[in-house]
């Protein structure tokens, strides 16, 4: 079960890629690999999650150095982890606001302009990232991964 | 045999996070090469579309089809690889900021081609930004489109002064309120450390500010910067 939970996760996340670049390509940002990690806060124990994040920041990292943005965007799926290990809620209850908070925490922090200013942007990725999160939960629901 | 099994486990999730933090400090352009092969391909193979039982002339002609498809690709990969000259360094895109935070793009040329920081970026001869950060043999370019980008520049054959402030649809700000711009106007650079009138863009409508004291103008680009492969780069 643990092997098909981790196969499974990793073909999700290859997914999330995709479809992240795919978008960006066409001009529209989703921050599907984000929404990805967080739901797998909710799912994995810290070792994993911490591949995963790894495995995140290593493909979406663009320049060769390290950066706040990319440090910022791993640590918030690390916090979501924490939040459900001492905040026992239903992860169905959880898994939403911690996405939801992750991107007002992601956007405040590095481009509190785009979050103040375009709050369309946010909202686009927001809603973006929550459906492609409740798709996943739904996927581990189903599949009795939890 | 539980315990062995956990034990195994954590020593395999334990090499996986050093080989991945190894991979993302120092050897980052595998990760690009992930991202480059997990992104839509702009220029993949043209598929000829000839099912078995089409005719040989509509095969021919499906082939044909293709081929000028694809001769049509060719040419506009050619068209933006400019060559380098002495005092510009052609540098290919290696990937690009993947959140809409920044525009931003890695090039590979760096210090070692003599890239310095603010020099400027052109695509098919338009300023398409400044250099941001410079690496040994890459460079993170700012483009035009960023957020945070400000940028002297002048409008029309009037050279009226005007502020470019970058973003998803960047405008010129701050024209004085007398100055005449019209549409079809070219905007074109006039700021320090960038050769001076390099075209940037074309103003598509005219407005007044908020406060009503400057005119600003909205822009059109004869690009999409999401398909820019090749750059030029000043030394």
């Amino acid at each position: 079960m643990l092997r098909l939970r981790s196969i499974l996760a990793i073909l999700i996340l290859l997914l999330a890629c995709a479809l992240q670049f795919w978008f960006a390509s066409a001009g529209t940002f989703i921050n599907f690999i984000f929404a990805t990690l967080i739901v797998f806060a909710f799912y994995f124990e810290i070792w994993e999650l911490l591949i995963f994040v790894l495995f995140g920041v290593f493909v979406v990292n663009w320049q060769p150095a390290a950066s706040t943005d990319i440090f910022i965007f791993g640590i918030i799926p690390i916090a979501a982890y924490a939040f459900h290990k001492v905040f026992s809620w239903s992860v169905w209850a959880a898994a939403p606001v911690a996405i939801v908070c992750g991107f007002i925490v992601l956007y405040l922090a590095i481009a509190p302009s785009a979050f103040f200013g375009d709050w369309e942007l946010l909202l686009i990725d927001m809603l973006g990232g929550l459906i492609f999160g409740g798709l996943i939960f739904l996927v581990f629901d189903r599949l009795n991964l939890s | 045999m539980g315990r062995k099994r956990i034990s195994n486990d954590h020593w395999a999730a334990g090499a996986l996070i050093v080989i991945l933090a190894l991979l993302i400090f120092f050897a980052p352009s595998y990760g690009w090469a992930i991202r480059a092969w997990l992104s839509p391909s702009s220029g993949g193979p043209v598929g000829n579309g000839a099912g078995a039982s089409q005719t040989d002339d509509q095969t021919l002609t499906a082939e044909n089809d293709a081929l000028k498809a694809q001769l049509a690709t060719l040419q506009v990969v050619a068209l933006e690889l400019p060559t380098s000259t002495s005092d510009a360094v052609r540098a290919m895109v290696y990937s690009r900021y993947p959140m809409n935070f920044r525009n931003e793009l890695l090039v590979n040329a760096g210090s070692d081609d003599g890239i310095v920081v603010g020099a400027a970026v052109t695509f098919q001869g338009m300023l398409l930004g400044q250099v941001e950060t410079v690496f040994p043999t890459a460079a993170l370019v700012q483009t035009i489109f960023d957020n945070t980008l400000k940028m002297p520049v002048r409008v029309g054959t009037g050279g009226a002064d005007g502020l470019l402030q970058g973003g998803s649809d960047p405008i010129v700000g701050s024209i004085a309120s007398n100055a005449t711009i019209t549409p079809g106007d070219i905007v074109y650079s006039a700021a320090p450390g960038i050769p001076y009138a390099l075209p940037i863009a074309q103003v598509v409508a005219t407005s007044t500010s908020g406060d009503g004291f400057f005119q600003q103008a909205a822009l059109s680009f004869p690009y999409d910067v999401n398909n820019v492969e090749t750059v030029l780069i000043a030394k």
